[in-house]
């Protein structure tokens, strides 16, 4: 079954945009693959009137009025500390990825099953407030994982992350925004 | 005749975003399920495809 109709907005992820016009288009039609969600063709119509097909995996929806932010890296545990091979490392890798107006903290953990778990949490630029409840979800290039609500301090926590490149969504609907960040666990 | 695939190589410039696929290649996507499989991995490896050097050729 497909995600997105005719008419919605799709944001393309920043590994695929290179490849097209802008990184947002409007459906036009819709080619539903017969084995896999995730191979379901969107034909994207760009703002210069010119058309591209796109799959589910390099699309995620941008909802009306609202603007995607891509957050950056600014500080990643097992980078910055190998770096400046600073004593005390922890186990636990710290990734935190900034916006202008949010930042989202990342711990690595490793959970009682042995598989990784990502402990998390949303706060606000400039004030140290927590924004929530947030809908956050993890996705492997487009495909979502997991989904969760974060909790009233902005605390969010996934288990059973599998390794390799992830991307988050943040969704912040009281500020029409959403945020997508890229890490590797 | 035996069916032509989509190469391993080019599969997986789709999955780590160097290239997209030529509108036959999309056809064929579609209808074949072994393609599905194979790019449908490369997708889920656990490096990053996108930091990986030049794809190794076809095998035979």
């Amino acid at each position: 079954m497909q995600r997105f109709k005719p008419g919605d907005r799709l944001f393309i992820l920043p590994k695929f945009a290179h490849l097209y016009p802008h990184n947002t288009g409007i459906v036009r039609s819709v080619s539903a693959d017969p084995f896999r969600a995730a191979f379901n063709s969107y034909s994207l119509e760009f703002s210069d009137n010119s058309i591209a097909n796109a799959f589910e995996f390099q699309v995620i929806q941008e909802p009306p009025n609202t603007t995607t932010r891509i957050a950056d890296v600014v500080f990643d545990s097992r980078t910055h500390m190998a770096q400046t091979r600073a004593r005390g490392r922890s186990n636990n890798p710290q990734i935190v990825l900034h916006t202008d107006r949010f930042d989202i903290d990342i711990t690595i953990k490793s959970g009682t099953s042995g598989s990784p778990e990502i402990m998390g949490q949303v706060l606000e630029n400039g004030t140290g407030r927590f924004v929530a409840p947030l809908e956050i979800q993890l996705l492997r290039d487009a495909i979502l994982l997991a989904r969760t609500m974060s909790e009233v301090s902005g605390v969010f926590r996934f288990i059973n992350v599998p390794a390799g490149p992830l991307n988050i969504l943040v969704l912040i609907p009281q500020h029409l925004l959403q945020i997508l960040g890229t890490f590797s666990i | 005749m035996g069916v032509s695939h989509i190469g391993n190589s080019r599969l997986k410039e789709v999955a780590s975003g160097r290239a997209r696929f030529q509108e036959f290649e999309e056809q064929h996507l579609h209808a074949c399920e072994v393609c599905q499989s194979v790019l449908y991995a490369f997708l889920n490896e656990a490096r990053d495809l996108s930091q990986a050097g030049p794809a190794e050729p076809d095998a035979a």
